[in-house]
This record gives structure tokens, C-alpha cells and sequence, in this order.
């Protein structure tokens, strides 16, 4: 019972919000993600978004280097799936993730993961307007893995049907600050239905993306999310996830080539589970496309 | 109009995702009577010792041999069958049957040492965490 402040006060927020809005906005950034976070952009209304994001191996590193050709043998995780503009503001998804995330002692976060998302845009910034751009994500999370009944002390028991959900809702607050320069921030609160039992089920979080704008075709893009908890610290093992990344619009596809200490690739699995530390090499070479289609 | 239709998705979105929440957690893990200090997990310890003693070409990893051992995924109908605990614990010692075989190749184990028996004893009687 004690989620229910939340929602009540993001409900409230929402609510308050769409009064606010005006049309004719300044875009803030090229794609609806950065390298780990996703970004204020909604799709306009019936375009269709085909995504697939892929996550390869440690470059260097215990789990890196030679032996995995520098984690190009490995995919540690795999995205694929759609996101389709209802309306101008509200953006609706579907993506299928591998899931990657786990704990520094090896129990495994949710696996074969299918992702529900809606986005929905609630201010837009705007010359003479609002100063920034406001957009609410969620995301529901549900795996599809096998259970292993046999095994209580894994998150796999799967005990309850309820156990293989996770959720995670965000604002996200951007500015373009210039021609080449956007900003955003990021506070959000993810929440596992299970948990190890030295874990906490929800998690408050606040992420940091920026995007640099180096010529009509490429821009240089980047994301830290930072989670609040007493356990998730790098003395326990756990870091933030940093990601680094080169965007390269080709007109109608968008590649998005990448770096990022994280695992996992949906925020139920990255905020929660990101153990791998860049200091260590624990950092693996990514890439995204998108294809956008008119219907 | 609208707003108020996006508000009352919203609204029924937040009642549907409110009545899946739970806030469990799982039992602390028993350090199994086979296990000396912590319990093991398949990354990186069980997966050092299957990378080096099964999952080679030839063996558990181009379908010569049932399984593909290159991921927990791989390993983990063989773990819940039981046929990995049966063929590398109860029967190690059998030179066909006990894996890794005596007909290994050269150049790879025929036998595993006491201290990795140990540690996939362990690991399997924790619950095998990945």
C-alpha cells in the first residue's frame, strides 16, 4: 500500500500538466532514445517505429578481449520491436527483450521479457512558450521464461503470476539549449514485484542524457543514470550505467552506434541490475536501429 | 475531449498496473551443507569450469553431444533433468559415462579435480544461480 502516494501524485502531475501544453514545438533531440535512456521525443501521429537494439559482450575485461573477440561473440542482450504514434503526443510500444541483469551473486532479473510501453508527451518546448520539454514513459515488463519450480530462492520460482512483472515510470524534463546542444534530465521509480531478499522493491532513480550535434548527419550522444538506494552502491558491486554513443541519421533509418557499462537494455533491467564497471573494462559495444514507416 | 480520453486511459492504466504490484522477496538461500564459504554462480566460476572441460568443438557445443553449453540457457535443461548431476557427480568415476569422459580429446580434462566437483556440488544444491 505504500506505492500508492506515487501513482496518486504522477496521476496528479499528468493531469495538471496537458493545460500547459502548446503546438508547434522545438524538437530536442533526433530519436526517442539515447544510448540507455529514453528521450522526450514522441513519434508523430501514425508513424511507425521498428526498432532493434543489440548489446554485445564485455570489450576487455575477465569476460572480454581476445577469447571473445572482444564480446562480439556474446549477445548479452537483445531488443527488438515496435513504437507506433497514436497521436502527436501519445506513443505507444511493444519490444521483446532477452534480459540480461543480475546481481553481483549471480541471481538472475527477469529473462525473455516482453515490454509494453506508452510515452506520452505533456509539454512541448517552444520559442516565446515553455522553456522545456516534459514527457511521461512507462514501461510494464513481464517474462515469459520457463519456471523453476523446484528452486524457491530464485527469482525464476516464479511462485506468483505477478512475480515475473516489473514496472518503471519516468518524467523527463529537456531542453535544446542551442542548434547542437540538448539537455535532459531524467527522475524516475522502478518498481520489481521480487526481489532478492537483501533488495529493495522500488528504486528511485535520476538519469542525465545529453546530445551534441557535430554535423547534419552525426551527433554524439550521452546518458548516466544514477540510482538512490543505500545497497546499490560499487562497495556492494554496483555502478551507474554510463553510456557513450555516435548517432548517424542516413534519412529514414537512424543508426545509433554505442558504449555502455549496462547490461540489460529496458530501464526494468539496467537501473536495477547494472554491475558492470567501466574502470574494469565491464563495458560492451552496442548499436540501434530505427526504420521509420508512414501508415 | 482529448484530454479527458488520454486521462482516463492513464487512469485505467494506473488502476491495471496498481493491482499487479506486489512488493515480495525471496527467502534468504541456505548455504547448502556442500558449499564451504559462499554459494557459486554459473558467471563466472561454473561457466570457467564447462568452458574448459565440456563446451568444446567436438563435444557439448556443435551438437556432437547432447547440449549446447555455451550459456546457462544451454545448460539448464541438462541441470533440471538431472543428467549433470548424475553424470558428473554420481558417476565420475564410470570411463564412459562420468563426464568429462576418459575419451576426451587431448589437451582437455578427463577428470575434474576435487575442489570443481566441489564447487558444482555446491552450486547445484543452492539452486544453481546463474
Amino acid at each position: 500500500m505504500k506505492n500508492i502516494p506515487i501513482f496518486v501524485v504522477l496521476f496528479l502531475f499528468c493531469c495538471a500538466i496537458p493545460a500547459l501544453a502548446q503546438e508547434g514545438g522545438t524538437q530536442t533531440f533526433k530519436d526517442s532514445r539515447l544510448v540507455n535512456i529514453q528521450s522526450v521525443e514522441t513519434l508523430s501521429k501514425r508513424r511507425l517505429d521498428v526498432r532493434i537494439g543489440h548489446r554485445f559482450g564485455d570489450l576487455l575485461g575477465d569476460n572480454g578481449g581476445w577469447s571473445t573477440f572482444y564480446g562480439l561473440e556474446q549477445a548479452t542482450d537483445v531488443m527488438i520491436g515496435a513504437e507506433y504514434g497514436a497521436t502527436d503526443k501519445l506513443t505507444l510500444g511493444f519490444f521483446r527483450t532477452k534480459g540480461a541483469g543480475a546481481l553481483p551473486d549471480g541471481q538472475a532479473g527477469l529473462r525473455q521479457v516482453l515490454n509494453g510501453t506508452v510515452k506520452y508527451a505533456l509539454l512541448q518546448q517552444s520559442k516565446g512558450g515553455a522553456p522545456v520539454s516534459l514527457t511521461f514513459w512507462g514501461v510494464a515488463a513481464a517474462s515469459t521464461a520457463e519456471r523453476i519450480a523446484d528452486n524457491p530462492d530464485i527469482i525464476r520460482n516464479f511462485s506468483s503470476f505477478s512475480h515475473r512483472m516489473a514496472y518503471h515510470g519516468q518524467l523527463m524534463i529537456a531542453s535544446r539549449l542551442s542548434d547542437r546542444i540538448a539537455l535532459q534530465l531524467t527522475p524516475g521509480y522502478t518498481h520489481r514485484n521480487v526481489v532478492a531478499f537483501q533488495d529493495e522493491n522500488g528504486l528511485f532513480s535520476l538519469g542525465l542524457g545529453t546530445r551534441l550535434q557535430l554535423s547534419r548527419v552525426f551527433g554524439i550522444i550521452a546518458d548516466v543514470t544514477l540510482p538512490f538506494s543505500d545497497y546499490r552502491t560499487s562497495e556492494n558491486g554496483f555502478y551507474p550505467a554510463l553510456g557513450l554513443g555516435l548517432e548517424i541519421d542516413s534519412g529514414g533509418h537512424l543508426f545509433q552506434l554505442n558504449f555502455t557499462n549496462a547490461t540489460g537494455i529496458m530501464e526494468t533491467d539496467f537501473i536495477p541490475y547494472t554491475t558492470s564497471n567501466w574502470l574494469d573494462g565491464e563495458f560492451r559495444f552496442g548499436f540501434t536501429i530505427s526504420r521509420l514507416f508512414n501508415l | 475531449m482529448k484530454v479527458y480520453i488520454s486521462l482516463a486511459i492513464m487512469a485505467c492504466c494506473s488502476v491495471v498496473l496498481y493491482s499487479g504490484c506486489t512488493s515480495d522477496k525471496l527467502p534468504e538461500p541456505m548455504i547448502a551443507g556442500t558449499c564451504t564459504d559462499t554459494i557459486p554462480a554459473y558467471d563466472p566460476q561454473i561457466r570457467q569450469i564447462i568452458e574448459e572441460t565440456c563446451a568444446y568443438s567436438g563435444c557439448h557445443l556443435d551438437g556432437t553431444a547432447p547440449g549446447v553449453y555455451d550459456s546457462y540457457q544451454g545448460l539448464l535443461p541438462n541441470i533440471e533433468s538431472g543428467a549433470l548431476r548424475t553424470r558428473v557427480l554420481q558417476l565420475k568415476d564410470d570411463p564412459n559415462q562420468g563426464m568429462p569422459p576418459d575419451y576426451a580429446p587431448e589437451g582437455r580434462p578427463k577428470d575434474l579435480t576435487q575442489e570443481q566437483l566441489d564447487l558444482i556440488e555446491c552450486w547445484l544444491d543452492s539452486g544453481y544461480p546463474e
